[in-house]
């Protein structure tokens, strides 16, 4: 439902929001620390920092880090930067435009999920995720 | 959410649905009515073939065809038949340790959101989905 690009900037966001003191930290470390390649998070971190989400600071004793508060940043904010502003606006058969005046067969169904993921996203910030630890490194199991 | 496989096997599916045509529709007269390349389609339906939802038959007159009656055949067969069941299991920050013994943070609240669509899917047939689309003129297409 959420891309993996978009599932990983969750995560990273989600370490980013427990660093003590707003400290800068790595790339490099902040990818060992949630599984994901270097490469990929490099290019995830450029999209969240041009988009003022976070800041980014080279050389020795760099990295990245919040551009601002945990509680001023949505899940929706971040995940709009790397899936894109229709992130839960598509059609759910791929349709392109899809509203009332013109809905696909699925259209009446699925818009009260949608809008209900979209109050979860929208409602919930950094903060709220950071009241809970991420379990990084678990044995695989699904979640049910 | 679906993939792009899905969606065009989703639309394929409620298409031959919404026919009520008893014998085998050509993969050729679907992927031209719904703007689907026929290669790629012919794969999807390899995928709904190997689930037991569609059986096929080569030649001439041949094509695919309902392996059970549209009212058998749930959104979420048909879903769960190409993209496999991730969507519907998987934890939705991607992490492979989530569960209840060791939840991700969004893990309740997913759970209130993922529950009602994967019941959603699992309930609705495309029998149910035909009728709607010949009773609204629902469209298919972009």
């Amino acid at each position: 439902m959420i891309s993996r690009s978009g599932q990983q900037a969750l995560v990273a966001m989600q370490v980013l929001a427990q660093q003590r003191a707003r400290r800068f930290l790595p790339v490099h470390q902040l990818s060992r620390m949630i599984g994901a390649s270097p490469h990929t998070l490099a290019r995830i971190m450029l999209r969240l920092t041009a988009a003022g989400l976070t800041h980014a600071l080279r050389g020795p004793g760099g990295g990245v880090r919040l551009a601002r508060s945990a509680r001023e940043i949505t899940l929706f904010e971040i995940l709009q930067e790397i899936d894109g502003p229709d992130v839960l606006n598509q059609c759910v058969l791929g349709l392109g435009p899809c509203d009332e005046a013109r809905p696909c067969p699925l259209h009446a169904l699925w818009f009260p999920c949608r809008q209900q993921l979209r109050r979860l996203l929208t409602e919930t910030t950094l903060a709220d995720l950071t009241q809970r630890t991420i379990p990084l490194n678990q044995p695989e199991k699904p979640c049910i | 959410m679906f993939s792009r496989a899905c969606e065009y096997g989703l639309r394929a599916a409620l298409y031959l649905a919404s026919l009520k045509h008893n014998g085998y529709v050509s993969i050729r007269e679907i992927g031209e009515r719904l703007n689907i390349s026929v290669p790629f389609l012919t794969k999807i339906f390899q995928k709904l073939t190997q689930a037991g939802l569609m059986q096929s038959l080569r030649g001439p007159s041949g094509g695919v065809m309902f392996a059970r009656s549209p009212e058998e055949i749930t959104l979420f067969d048909v879903i769960v038949a190409i993209d496999g069941p991730d969507l519907f299991t998987e934890c939705v920050l991607g992490l492979p340790g989530c569960g209840e013994a060791a939840p991700c943070p969004l893990h309740d609240h997913w759970k209130e959101v993922r529950t009602p669509i994967r019941d959603l899917f699992a309930s609705t047939t495309l029998a149910d989905m035909a009728r709607r689309i010949q009773e609204a003129r629902l469209r298919l297409t972009a």
